[in-house]
């Protein structure tokens, strides 16, 4: 048993984007802040702090979660990628496009937490899992687009990887 | 072919799809930051007894507070176009009139840390009687918020146009009705931020803030900091995280972070967060309306009188109250109505301030005068859609100046309305609709909602809440200009500096469509700067994102500016080639003349003005550099019978809205919304849908779901993004239909009219008129909660 | 919008967790954080110490074993989801999980979690009266097996001695011949429920035998009542079955009145849900997908 006293800083490791970063934390620093301030990688943005708005959305171990809800110290050896991770990704182009074609954003707040989701839960829909669609959405609210040009660029990238699901 | 016009994907998307976007959250722009935590009011109402920073000191990385007091050293209070202004400054001082007010600012190493030091600072209050209700605040004041306001009004007006009384008393069936409009909110994703610094030798301040018109309150800023308007430059960054009006209230706490920054003498940053956004930062206007409609017997809609109370909250704030005049000139809305009594009130209450939303103005009219359609067709027994034909104004009427002053300049409102009565298929699902009744819970009902789209505000139209007495001792003001600079450097590189600070609607998309049609080069060899500077930016006090001017006003400055740097560049060629100017064209970035290309391009000419500026031939000056100011035309001063024409243009929409609601349960299911929309000449049609569809999401929260509802002592019951509903993908319509007119705007070159804001005006009456219809009950106020409506369906049964 | 300071502890084992428990006044217990977090963010909990539950072994398994599916404390929502959606006989169950939050909140929320929580319009403790679950817990004198019904007490208050833990929820596997249901009214997709109901039913020779409707959000907790004895042996369940069981509901009924809903819109929704949940129950244990 190990315990970390409020004002002690405590040692990190945690894999993000497939590398390893160390920091010294206090115990309390929220993973939303651990990325975009200890790591600079800010394209993961902070709406609510309460879990409700979904801009702060991470693939944890592969699922999206809110790192808005998760403390630094307790990340473990939890694989995180963010959406600099994603973009990496070859396959990133082609969802680029798709979003830019279909207008799937306008300021952009929401859009690196909806990336993150909408790139999930294709991995799940091309695994010819089924995906409640309304229900990856409704996890993040966007303010700009009425929810409109993300649903026709779900649909564009579902016709080109033949998905089964409709958006 | 024109680019202009074509559905040309952004160029903003590609940084921040990958999340390079750089908000204001993501800055440091100068070393040596502290971050700010505010300490707010708990009460909507109290005195300051005593303010206890003795225990700072036990918190580790604190570097200092300050209170409202500590501000007076250094602020004046904020100017406000009213007669009677009262005291605002961004800080309380010994008295607190809202809930989320900021009492105490510290500075720490951390925002951690600073919120740990608000937890040992004391704040002693003397609780104060809450006003709360608009109406008894005025009418019965149980408390006056301010001492130079006894009954809490804070600006009363009265306008007669016609002969409305007579119109009135001569009216065949006269609608009476009141209508109550709630508080909500924009809710931009990215909350309110703020750096400021400044710089002890000069005296200067500098203030990076996501405020989209920051030349707009400039002035006032830099009064309430007591500083010429030279000495406080203000800069956005690259990108805003919407914003949809509401990020113009940021401007109280950009004096307080820039008067902090003095007085801790260092450079401080706030990034709000989602409470206190909720709490805290602005809302727009709840009202109450009182309206009299008179027809005649036939359906002809003579007069109009309306008496409305604004909300606007515990300090009336610039730009209010111009939630009650930025529709002056469209009072009526689209119909033909010659005669309108109007008085308004803006009515302080224990409440945060108001300021702009989506709409500004427009749900609050639109929302009693498109359900007052619907009541006069019932009682007159025509079809809702046939009484708005009887009474549109009709297309040789144009341009139609209303009765209270504004110009539409532009427009087809029978057959928009047409193509939406068809779109939706109204007169079938009506049929549908009257043969479901009677068997099960669920009920059908169809709404139209018509509305006049204002865009490109006058900048004179907020003197209208002066009397013409009162105005005639001011100097006048009016006008809705823009400007851009386009600039090209001596290898042909293209820079256009535009002053909207766009939150997400893509003008450095369609700027670069206006640049490379008119100098006929690739979009890619152009650049657009839209983070704003206004120590850079060309001065405008108009400029900014709101009002949906940008296709209107901004668009145009940006083309105008590209004409001179063509002119520029044609009439040096012309030179080099020894012909006259009139016989040569851009075409694909090089001159042609008559005998066709030549082999002089954009890239070449403005490299002669920059690598040898003595070989110019008189006239043409160094450098490509052309700034253009562009000004809509009738846009002026208020005359002295109150006539205005609030907005540079108009457009116009129709929507109809299909829903089934559940008499049981409540529940309204938007099964289709077809919105049609005549905003002239669109310069862009996917981004530009991409803006209804935004507003069409914008206008169904509020029919449905969000209020910024508070209880007596003026706490807020929906401070938080699980209480105050914010409209998920779930919550969209089954189908939407977005369709366009296109009746150009006269009076510009590009014949684009604003829109965005439309659906924010149109869609709370259309849904509401769906749902009347549906339940065959007349709703009267939003949002149309499962709650509300099974109270009505009882009411209307008698039970409840 | 940041926590206050607070103690770390990391333990090893569940034995660890009883310790701290019994010797730390407020530590609090982290599992997926989607509610505690929160709070915290909010400062409306400030918990001295925070004891993480990630990486404590044994409590993040699914497994079965005697007639009954036993989940861990620390499986995470979506992965229960995902598990019963495969499991017909668990109808109501992968269905209810479903309207928990989104898929962003279930994937660190976890089953043990929002048990704790006893929101009294929850849906996990909803769902383990309905198919009469079990809980396990842990304390300084040994482990204890509750009933669901006995484990819900009162609004987010549930039978848990405060040095105890729960380690795992029992899910007796219903005969295969049982079909279940679960409705939601909620403002938006994901918002908590304004009412929940659902529905578990089972058959034998197409004649019920059992079954158990219950409904969340109308009182302190969820509630619950077996198929009325003299239903059973029936062939079909009837509109007037369907209304005599539900009737039977009723009573245990006392809803809240708030901004969201009244009472008696509470009551008709309980009604309208529990009809529509009966039925589909009714066809999905006759193999059908209605
Ligand atoms: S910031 Fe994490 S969900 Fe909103
Ligand atoms: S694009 Fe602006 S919030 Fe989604």
């Amino acid at each position: 048993m190990t315990r970390y006293a409020k004002d002690q800083r405590v040692p990190v490791t945690l894999a993000v984007n497939g590398h390893e970063y160390r920091r010294w934390i206090e115990p309390r620093l929220l993973l939303s802040d651990f990325l975009r301030d200890e790591l600079g990688l800010t394209g993961t943005h902070v709406g609510c702090e309460h879990g409700v708005c979904g801009a702060c959305t991470i693939l944890f171990n592969g699922a999206p979660v809110r790192s808005c809800l998760k403390l630094a110290i307790d990340v473990g050896d939890g694989q995180i990628t963010t959406i600099e991770g994603l973009v990496k990704d070859d396959e990133f182009d082609a969802f680029r496009q798709a979003f830019s074609q279909n207008h799937a954003l306008q300021c952009g707040f929401c859009t690196p937490g909806v990336v993150v989701s909408v790139w999930e839960a294709l991995k799940r829909a091309s695994d010819s899992e089924s995906v409640d669609w309304n229900d990856v959405l409704s996890g993040h609210l966007c303010r700009c687009t009425g929810y409109v040009g993300i649903r026709r660029a779900i649909m564009a990238l579902q016709a080109k990887g033949g998905g089964k699901t409709e958006a | 072919m024109s680019l202009l016009g074509q559905s040309i994907p952004r160029f903003e998307d590609g940084r921040l799809i990958n999340g390079q976007g750089q908000f204001i959250a993501d800055l440091m722009p100068v070393p040596g930051i502290k971050h700010v935590a505010i300490l707010r009011s708990p009460h909507a109402h109290a005195r300051i007894r005593r303010i206890d920073t003795s225990r700072l000191g036990t918190v580790p990385g604190v570097t200092g507070v300050i209170t409202g007091r500590d501000l007076l050293a250094v602020l004046a209070p904020f100017p406000v176009g009213v007669p009677q202004p009262v005291t605002y400054y961004p800080m309380a001082i010994d008295r607190v009139r809202y809930v989320g007010e900021p009492v105490v600012v510290v500075a720490a190493d951390s925002r951690y840390a600073a919120e740990d030091a608000l937890d040992v600072v004391e704040v002693d209050y003397d609780p104060l009687p809450v006003v709360s209700d608009i109406e008894t605040a005025c009418q019965m004041p149980p408390v006056a918020l301010h001492e130079n306001a006894p009954d809490n009004v804070a600006n009363h007006r009265e306008f007669t146009y016609g002969d409305p009384k007579t119109a009135l008393n001569h009216a065949d069936v006269l609608i009476q009705e009141r209508f109550v409009y709630p508080r909500n909110t924009a809710v931009p994703i990215e909350t309110y931020g703020v750096v400021a610094y400044y710089e002890r030798s000069s005296g200067d301040y500098t203030v990076w803030a996501n405020f989209h018109g920051p030349f707009t309150l400039h002035s006032v800023m830099a009064h309430a900091l007591k500083v010429s308007t030279q000495k406080l430059r203000i800069k956005t960054p690259q990108d805003i995280g919407g914003s949809y009006g509401v990020k113009s209230a940021v401007y109280p706490y950009m004096v307080l972070l820039a008067a902090t920054s003095r007085l801790l003498g260092c450079p401080v940053k706030w990034i709000e967060d989602r409470l206190e956004h909720m709490k805290a930062s602005s809302s727009a206007s709840a009202r109450i309306s009182y309206v009299t409609a008179g027809f005649s017997r036939d359906g002809r809609f003579q007069a109009l009188h309306i008496k409305q109370y604004d909300d606007v909250g515990a300090y009336i704030r610039a730009p209010e109250p111009a939630t009650l005049y930025r529709v002056h000139g469209n009072l009526t809305g689209a119909y033909d109505v010659r005669h309108v009594h109007l008085e308004n009130y803006a009515v302080m209450t224990n409440r945060v301030p108001t300021g702009l939303v989506r709409g500004y103005g427009g749900p609050q009219l639109y929302f009693p005068l498109e359900r007052i359609m619907d009541i006069a067709a019932r009682r007159l027994k025509m079809d809702p859609a046939a009484l708005r034909r009887a009474n549109v104004i009709q297309p040789d009427q144009f341009p139609y100046r209303t009765a209270s002053g504004g110009i539409y300049d532009s427009g087809d409102y029978p057959s928009v309305l047409n193509t939406a009565l068809q779109a939706s298929g109204y007169e079938a699902f009506r049929e549908k609709a009257r043969n479901l009744q009677d068997s099960g819970p669920v009920r059908l009902g169809i709404g139209i909602a018509v509305v006049v789209e204002p865009s490109g505000s006058n900048m004179g139209y907020v003197t209208i809440a002066y009397t013409p007495e009162e105005r005639a001792r001011q100097l006048p003001k009016s006008g809705a200009v823009s400007a851009a600079t386009v600039a090209i450097d001596a290898l042909g590189g293209i820079t256009v500096q535009i002053d909207s600070a766009p939150e997400g609607q893509g003008h450095e998309t369609v700027v670069r469509q206006i640049v490379a049609d008119v100098l006929t080069v690739p979009m890619a060899s152009i650049r657009v700067i839209a983070e704003m500077d206004t120590a850079i930016t060309p001065w405008t006090i108009s400029s900014g994102s709101y009002s949906s001017r940008f296709a209107a006003a901004g668009a145009n400055a940006v083309f105008s500016a590209a004409q001179k740097v063509k002119t520029k560049l044609l009439a040096l060629a012309a030179q080099q080639l020894g012909v006259d100017c009139k016989t040569l064209r851009f075409e694909e970035g090089r001159v042609w003349g008559a005998q066709g290309a030549t082999d002089l391009t954009v890239k070449r000419l403005a490299g002669l003005t920059h690598w040898n500026p003595s070989d110019l031939p008189a006239g043409i000056s160094p450098g490509v550099y052309e700034t253009s100011y562009f000004s809509l035309p009738n846009v002026d001063p208020p005359t002295t019978e109150d006539l205005i024409n609030s907005s540079a243009t108009y457009g116009f929409l129709v929507d109809v809205a299909k829903v089934a609601v559940n008499t049981e349960t409540g529940k309204i299911t938007v099964l289709d919304y077809v919105t049609v929309h005549d905003a002239g000449r669109l310069l862009n049609p996917l981004l530009a849908d991409g803006q209804i569809h935004g507003g069409v999401a914008f206008g169904l929260g509020s029919a449905l779901y969000e209020e910024l509802r508070y209880d007596e002592e003026g706490q807020l019951l929906t401070g938080s993004l699980m209480d105050y509903l914010v409209p998920t993908a779930s919550e969209m319509p089954e189908s939407l239909t977005v369709l366009h007119h296109h009746t150009t705007a006269p009076g510009t070159p590009l014949g684009a009219k604003g829109l965005g804001e439309g659906n924010v005006m149109s869609a709370g009456a259309a849904i509401a008129n769906a749902v009347s219809d549906a339940l065959g009950v007349e709703i009267c106020s939003l949002p149309l909660s499962p709650r509300t409506v099974t109270e009505s369906v009882m009411k209307k049964e008698g039970r409840g | 919008m940041k926590p206050a300071p607070f103690d770390f502890i990391r333990p090893e084992s569940v034995d660890d967790i009883i310790s701290i428990l019994s010797h730390t006044a407020d530590a609090k217990l982290l599992a997926g954080g989607q509610s505690l977090i929160a709070m915290m963010n909010m400062r409306l909990a400030r918990p001295s110490a925070l004891v993480t539950l990630h990486g404590v072994p044994g409590l993040d398994a699914i497994e079965e074993k005697d007639g009954a599916v036993t989940v861990g404390a620390m499986v995470v929502q979506e992965r229960m989801r995902c598990l019963m959606s495969r499991r017909r006989e668990f109808g109501a169950l992968a269905e209810g999980i479903g309207y928990i939050g989104h898929p962003q909140t279930r994937s660190a929320g976890t089953v043990g979690g929002s048990i704790v929580h006893a929101d009294p319009s929850a849906e996990l403790p909803l769902l383990l009266q309905v198919y009469r679950g079990s809980l396990e817990t842990v304390g300084p004198s040994g482990s204890r097996h509750i009933a669901a019904e006995e484990f819900f007490q009162f609004p987010f208050t549930t039978a848990l001695a405060p040095d105890e833990i729960l380690v795992a929820t029992h899910w007796p596997v219903p005969t295969i011949s049982s079909g279940g249901s679960f409705r939601e009214f909620a403002r938006r997709r994901g918002d908590f429920a304004i009412v929940a109901v659902a529905c578990h039913i089972s058959i034998e020779d197409r004649r019920l035998i059992d079954g158990r409707l219950g409904a969340a959000g109308v009182a302190g907790k969820a509630v619950t009542v077996d198929l009325p004895p003299d239903l059973r042996g029936r062939p079909l369940i009837t509109e007037e079955a369907a209304t005599y069981w539900l009737e039977m509901l009723m009573p245990l009924l006392d809803p809240p009145d708030d901004l969201e809903a009244s009472s008696d819109l509470r009551r008709t929704l309980v009604r309208t849900l529990s009809r529509e949940v009966i039925a589909e129950a009714w066809v999905r244990a006759q193999g059908g997908t209605p």
